[in-house]
């Protein structure tokens, strides 16, 4: 299968997306922006819990999960009051914000966003065989496992199953059943 | 003989009550079943309800993640087909409903929180968690009906009438089993009592045939013993011995008689026919068995006699009959016979013999005397003397035979001689005219006749010359033993006196030489005859041999 089927989703989140806009007339688009990357921020580590990474992606049982952000931070203090005391099994959340990966910059989900010091296609020709689950935000393919897209004001991801593959973690199923397409070759 | 009654009661009631039992036991086991089924049908419903809520709760799992609740409403729609179902939610990480449903009649709480399942009447209730990996995503919330009222009466309603028709089966085989088991315990008590009573017939029956033969062998056995005290009478009075010897083994049975015959008690050792043998009179020994060889091969009866030892010297004749046995080859097996002790008839055949021999010698004896007495009588007298001396002496020879038939020729005493000598020529008024005196001497017969003769010589002499032949003339005799206990010789003296004066014969006739020299030379003695005036006078000196004497 190529794609999941497009599912008419009417969520809590559309709706509050709705209400913000409806009556926030003023700096609605910042409030949506604002209200949009607070959702993408929770997600980031939301995906965490349906995937998998090998034993090799942490240093010890306790060494934490850590959330990159490279290059320009759209989040901001969002992202930290997300994954603020959030856990991953026995690993601590925590944010690192880089202007640069590499393989051992130790990031188990990276965000790539635009960095004057790496592209995201550098970043993630670096990083590819990394165990490290890269996102992309945007329009535009840019070859991340998962890449957030917003269709009927709902914040939405692809997934290219075969990048995931490449970089050896594992998606799960239910993962795979709540992205709006699911790419399985390579591009 | 008491015969039990069988217990008849017992069994007859134990039927109905066994099928109670019987009936109860399947009620309890039905009912047993029951709760386990109802237990069994709870724990799979559980496990049911349970699959379904997982089901449900991993569905769920992303659409809580990423809070989309249409997809959330979609799994949770999907559970509408199940009738069961009476309500459904899906709760976030908070607790509060993200999408659900209720059927008419139910309620679905607006906030969820894990609890063990419960079961509230026919409901049952399921929460468990929506989790990812490690993280706890949400709730998940299924209310189900475990199995409607009818539904589960109609199945308990079902098991009820099978066990109802079981206990009837159960019933009607109890009452069935109970009226066999009565017809049986009948058959069995009447088969007891025919067994009893055919037991009873056979030992009657038994007893009869036993009593028939006891009163057969008792009158056989009286009878037998009846024969067998008879013969032994027999056998007693007769002095009988019986004795059987196996001819095989040569061994001997020998009755109490037939032992006597052989002087030996009943605790001698006694048999075997060597024993027998070796008891028989050596001259006898090839006799005895060439009678018995002879009487076995020619199959004839044995009769033998033979000499027996019996100890101390002693001999005793017996008299054997028998008759031997035989096997079917023909062999000889034993020999049964019997016994007499013949020693006196044996002995009186002697005698009789010895007395035939001693009558014949006695008789030649007295024809020679006779012959004798004439010849001399003729010498010394004339014609018309001769008959009456002639005669004189016969008839003192027939007394002395005359003495001696008395006594059956066993011998005579020497006082009784002398006595019937005399006797013709002394009345018994004149009785003392003779005196006999001197121990008691028995003769034997010869000596008898001898001294009869020469007595009678001396007595005819004394009567027709001498003291005797005159009235108030005596003649005394006396006698006397040299030893009372062992005489070896006798003195005989004859004196007559008070007679006419003697003188001395011119010649001297037949009596004279008979006593003087006949005796002394018969005897081997010494005679002495004196014709002394005042009267005649012998003296005889006698040895007393065997030849003059029979017994002291």
């Amino acid at each position: 299968m190529a794609e999941a089927p497009p599912t008419a989703r009417a969520t809590g989140l559309a709706a509050l997306l709705a209400v913000a806009v409806t009556f926030t007339p003023q700096g609605a688009q910042a409030q949506a922006g604002s209200i949009e990357y607070a959702v993408k921020a929770a997600y980031l580590y939301k995906f965490a819990p349906f995937v998998e990474w090998p034993p090799a992606a942490f240093a010890s049982a306790s060494s934490p999960f850590q959330v990159c952000i490279l290059g320009r931070d759209p989040f901001g203090a969002s992202l930290d009051q997300a994954i603020s005391g959030q856990r991953i099994g026995e690993h601590r959340v925590t944010v690192r914000r880089l202007d640069k990966v590499d393989a051992a910059s130790g990031c188990h989900v990276l965000y790539l966003g635009a960095s004057p010091s790496q592209t995201a296609a550098e970043a993630l020709r670096v990083l590819r065989g990394s165990p490290i689950l890269t996102v992309s935000d945007g329009g535009r393919e840019t070859g991340a496992i998962i890449r957030f897209v917003v269709k009927d004001n709902r914040v939405r991801f692809d997934i290219d199953s075969a990048a995931a593959a490449a970089n050896h973690v594992t998606i799960s199923s239910k993962l795979l059943a709540m992205a709006i397409t699911v790419r399985t070759g390579t591009s | 003989m008491r015969v039990a009654r069988p217990k008849t009661s017992t069994p007859r009631r134990l039927g109905p009550t066994m099928t109670v039992i019987v009936a109860l036991a399947l009620l309890l086991a039905g009912l047993s079943m029951a709760i386990l089924n109802e237990r069994q049908v709870k724990v799979q419903k559980l496990r049911e309800v349970g699959v379904q809520a997982e089901i449900l709760s991993g569905s769920v799992a992303g659409a809580l993640a990423f809070d989309d609740r249409a997809a959330a409403a979609e799994y949770v729609g999907a559970l509408r087909a199940n009738r069961d179902v009476e309500a459904v939610g899906v709760y976030d990480a908070q607790g509060k409903l993200a999408a659900g449903y209720a059927r008419p009649g139910s309620r679905l709480p607006q906030t969820n929180r894990v609890e063990p399942a419960a079961f509230d009447g026919v409901h049952l209730t399921i929460t468990v968690p929506v989790v990812q990996g490690s993280t706890q995503l949400g709730s998940v919330y299924l209310r189900t009906l475990t199995e409607p009222l009818p539904r589960r009466l109609a199945r308990y309603g079902a098991v009820g009438v099978l066990i109802l028709m079981a206990s009837l089966v159960v019933a009607v085989f109890g009452a069935s089993n109970a009226s066999l088991s009565e017809a049986h315990r009948k058959l069995q008590v009447e088969m007891a009592e025919r067994a009893r009573a055919e037991a009873a017939l056979r030992l009657s029956q038994q007893a009869e045939a036993e009593a028939q033969i006891a009163i057969a062998t008792e009158r056989g056995r009286a009878a037998l013993r009846q024969s067998e005290q008879q013969l032994e009478l027999a056998l007693r009075a007769g002095r009988l011995g019986t004795w059987v010897l196996d001819l095989q083994t040569q061994r001997l049975a020998a009755s109490e008689f037939f032992r006597a015959n052989f002087g030996l008690g009943s605790d001698d050792p006694f048999d075997g026919y060597a024993d027998l043998l070796s008891r028989v009179h050596p001259d006898d020994r090839a006799r005895q068995k060439q009678d018995m060889d002879a009487a076995i091969e020619k199959r004839t009866d044995l009769e033998s006699e033979y000499r027996t030892l019996v100890g101390d010297g002693e001999t005793r004749w017996i008299l054997v009959r028998g008759r031997a046995a035989y096997d079917e080859g023909g062999a000889p097996t034993r020999m049964t016979g019997v016994s007499l002790d013949i020693t006196a008839r044996k002995r009186a055949d002697e005698r009789q013999r010895l007395l035939l021999d001693e009558l014949n010698h006695r008789v030649k004896n007295t024809l020679a005397t006779v012959q004798s007495i004439a010849i001399q009588t003729s010498r010394t007298a004339d014609a018309p003397s001769f008959e009456q001396a002639f005669l004189s002496r016969i008839a003192a020879l027939a007394q002395a035979h005359d003495l001696l038939t008395a006594v059956a020729w066993d011998g005579a005493s020497l006082k009784d001689v002398i006595g019937r000598t005399m006797a013709p020529y002394v009345s018994d008024a004149q009785a003392d005219r003779v005196s006999l005196a001197g121990p008691n001497v028995r003769l034997n017969p010869n000596a008898a006749v001898s001294l009869t003769m020469a007595f009678h010589e001396l007595a005819t002499n004394a009567g027709k010359y001498g003291s005797l032949s005159v009235v108030g003339g005596r003649v005394n005799v006396d006698w006397r033993v040299d030893s009372a206990s062992n005489p070896t010789f006798i003195e005989i003296d004859w004196r007559e006196a008070g007679g006419p004066q003697v003188s001395p014969p011119t010649r001297r006739g037949f009596g004279s030489r008979l006593v003087e020299t006949g005796l002394a030379r018969e005897f081997d003695g010494q005679i002495e005859l004196h014709f002394a005036p005042e009267g005649v006078w012998c003296h005889m000196h006698l040895p007393l041999s065997r030849k003059m004497q029979l017994a002291a």
